[in-house]
């Protein structure tokens, strides 16, 4: 599938207003679509696929997320397509790849344009949802955004957008404004609650960006130190200093790898409480039917392995995001898993069939729809990873294809292809380039990363 | 140079090699046990370098020469390493890191503070003062939490005016 380069916005926005009128004309029918379903998008920030306690994790608690997969619907192979904070987040919004949408680390040319369409703005003027933004934007370029489509729109701008875990100055509105309360995570649910009471009676979207659980990993007082007594197994070829040597100091760690861990798994398990307390609410409004509440992570962590910390490199720790969704109006079978590779370009997609509305040519995810509805309904074969260098960061360039089993790259300077089985060796321990299981695989490999370059999708 | 002068720094400069290589090669245990010679000889090699050349009475340029051996050392490697994903321009702007502001500063730190608390107030202690706060600072900055992250996001503001990032 080609980007229909030559629409223009304005052009893609009529196409959507007016399939949007056409479903409203339906409405009036006994027989017309359901009304399009609340929206709650909560993205966290470098947490790990495996760091819940429905992920088998020996000590981290997260009853909340526990909850949603257990009501919902947990998608087990669901993946960022590049292993840093902005481009994952520009490929939310867009369905789009870093390579498509531009945004390809944090560095300054590779800016938010504003002449980007979202989903957040599809929903807005074609189905007539109420929406919000709030939390970190972080993108490379001047400030904050001036988004379209966006009823309310609350970020921060301090520590190159990071914002603080404590006492983090806001801007809501377009105002600077102190923060209410002292813990960022806290605060931010504490307005998206705020939204969603104000905006009963239409529907509505928020995108909820936390910026938990990204480093320096400050859980509020009640929780620090809570797992202190947990013992923490480093993987393989990591020690206790690892995110010092190596060039790896600017992945942000200032202590040992266990304590980071711990500190880390302090920090989840904060911003799982405040998650809880917005489902609690959810369910006191009487909006859970009608509510499709989404979790997600832009991107993994590395904690050591491989010998690397942080993010950007091509390895499943990194590569891996959370993806829970529950809709009890529109979920088959909760509680179960899904195994079909879902990625983050899905989510607009998604959220856009789901409330009747066509998803645009530009956009190059898929609609996951069909997977809620069935178990059984097919998924794609592969997709792309790609990181574009950052100084002064170890990771190179590189573009792979991801299959369902396997993961290939190249890289640009002087770094070899990598080949893994990742069914067979999830910790990508044995690099098959030159193996003859690599020499039979690498040939439809390198054709499909071919194709993923030129645009094209890649469904089952 | 006195007689025998490189032995100290020639010695601490193969010490931290000979740990960095035990560092990236070893077990777990062993690793952990190796990062502490090489840590030490990196930040605090100065403050047995120095002293020991000036008491053998080598010139104030070749004791602080030697005393930065290790640290120069460290750089190469460092340039080598950042080498095989940046360029040229941007592997030399990689050593005005804070990390590496850091360890220079550490050095002249220990040097300059020798020449305070030992050495010989004849050789201007306006210098030597000057020297000691500038280096203290530089420290400061580079270890320092919001100092630290501040100062990092400066270096890289500077990064993207000189190189277009």
């Amino acid at each position: 599938m080609t980007g229909a380069r030559g629409l223009t916005r304005r052009q893609l926005l009529g196409a959507t207003a007016g399939a949007g009128l056409a479903l409203a004309g339906l409405r009036g029918r006994a027989s017309g679509p359901a009304r399009p379903p609340n929206v709650i998008f909560i993205l966290s920030d470098n947490h790990r696929w495996d760091a819940m306690g429905l992920a088998g994790h020996p000590f981290v608690r997260t009853p909340a997320l526990d909850r949603l997969a257990r009501e919902g619907l947990h998608f087990e192979n669901a993946f960022c397509t590049t292993p840093l904070c902005s481009p994952a987040r520009a490929s939310f919004l867009t369905g789009r790849y870093a390579w498509r949408h531009g945004v390809q680390n944090h560095a300054e040319r590779a800016i938010w344009r504003e002449d980007h369409v979202t989903f957040l703005e599809l929903l807005k003027s074609g189905a007539g949802y109420r929406t919000a933004f709030i939390g970190k934007w972080h993108m490379p370029g001047s400030g904050l955004p001036k988004l379209r489509g966006i009823d309310h729109f609350v970020s921060f701008t301090v520590q190159d957008g990071q914002g603080r875990y404590f006492d983090c100055p806001l801007f809501v509105d377009g105002r600077e404004e102190p923060s209410r309360t002292p813990y960022l995570t806290t605060e931010l649910t504490d307005r998206t609650l705020a939204f969603i009471e104000a905006s009963r009676g239409e529907p509505f979207c928020v995108y909820l960006s936390h910026k938990a659980v990204h480093h320096p990993w400050k859980p509020p007082a009640d929780l620090a130190g809570g797992y202190a007594d947990e013992p923490v197994e480093l993987p393989e070829g990591a020690n206790s200093w690892t995110g010092f040597t190596n060039g790896e100091i600017w992945g942000g760690f200032t202590r040992p790898i266990e304590g980071a861990i711990r500190a880390y798994m302090e920090t989840v398990t904060a911003m799982d409480r405040e998650i809880g307390r917005l489902l609690d609410r959810i369910d006191a409004l009487g909006l859970a039917d009608d509510t499709l509440v989404i979790y997600a992570s832009d991107n993994g962590f590395l904690f050591g392995e491989h010998r690397h910390v942080e993010l950007r490199w091509p390895f499943e720790e990194v590569l891996r995001i959370p993806w829970l969704v529950r809709w009890p109006r529109g979920v088959a079978e909760p509680g179960r898993r899904a195994p079909q590779l879902a990625i983050n370009l899905d989510l607009g997609p998604t959220l856009l069939e789901l409330a009747g509305l066509p998803v645009p040519a530009t956009m190059q995810g898929m609609s996951l729809a069909p997977v809620l509805r069935d178990a059984a309904a097919p998924g794609r074969r592969a997709f792309l990873v790609e990181n574009a260098r950052e100084f002064p960061y170890n990771a190179p360039s590189y573009q792979g294809v991801r299959t369902e089993r396997h993961l290939y790259v190249e890289f640009e300077g002087r770094f070899d292809p990598t080949l893994h089985d990742v069914q067979a060796d999830p910790r990508q321990r044995r690099n098959l380039i030159g193996t003859p299981e690599g020499e039979r695989a690498q040939p439809a490999l390198r054709r499909a990363l071919g194709a993923l370059r030129r645009g094209e999708r890649l469904d089952a | 140079m006195p007689e025998g002068g490189w032995r100290a720094p020639l010695g601490l400069l193969a010490l931290a090699a000979a740990s960095f290589a035990v560092y990236q090669t070893a077990p777990r245990t062993l690793a952990e046990l190796a990062i502490l010679p090489y840590a030490a000889c990196l930040v605090l090699g100065a403050s047995f370098v120095y002293p020991w050349l000036r008491r053998r009475g080598a010139s104030a340029g070749r004791c602080v020469a030697a005393s930065l051996l290790v640290p120069g050392a460290w750089l190469v490697k460092e340039a080598v390493r950042v080498s095989a994903v940046f360029g040229p321009g941007e592997t030399l702007y990689y050593a005005f890191n804070p990390i590496s502001l850091g360890v220079l500063g550490a050095a002249a730190f220990q040097m300059a503070g020798w020449e305070l608390a030992v050495g010989s107030a004849r050789r201007g202690p306006f210098v030597t003062l000057a020297a000691l706060l500038g280096s203290a600072v530089a420290v400061g900055i580079a270890t320092g939490d919001s100092g630290g992250r501040d100062f990092f996001y400066g270096y890289i503001a500077v990064y993207r005016k000189l190189f277009g990032g």
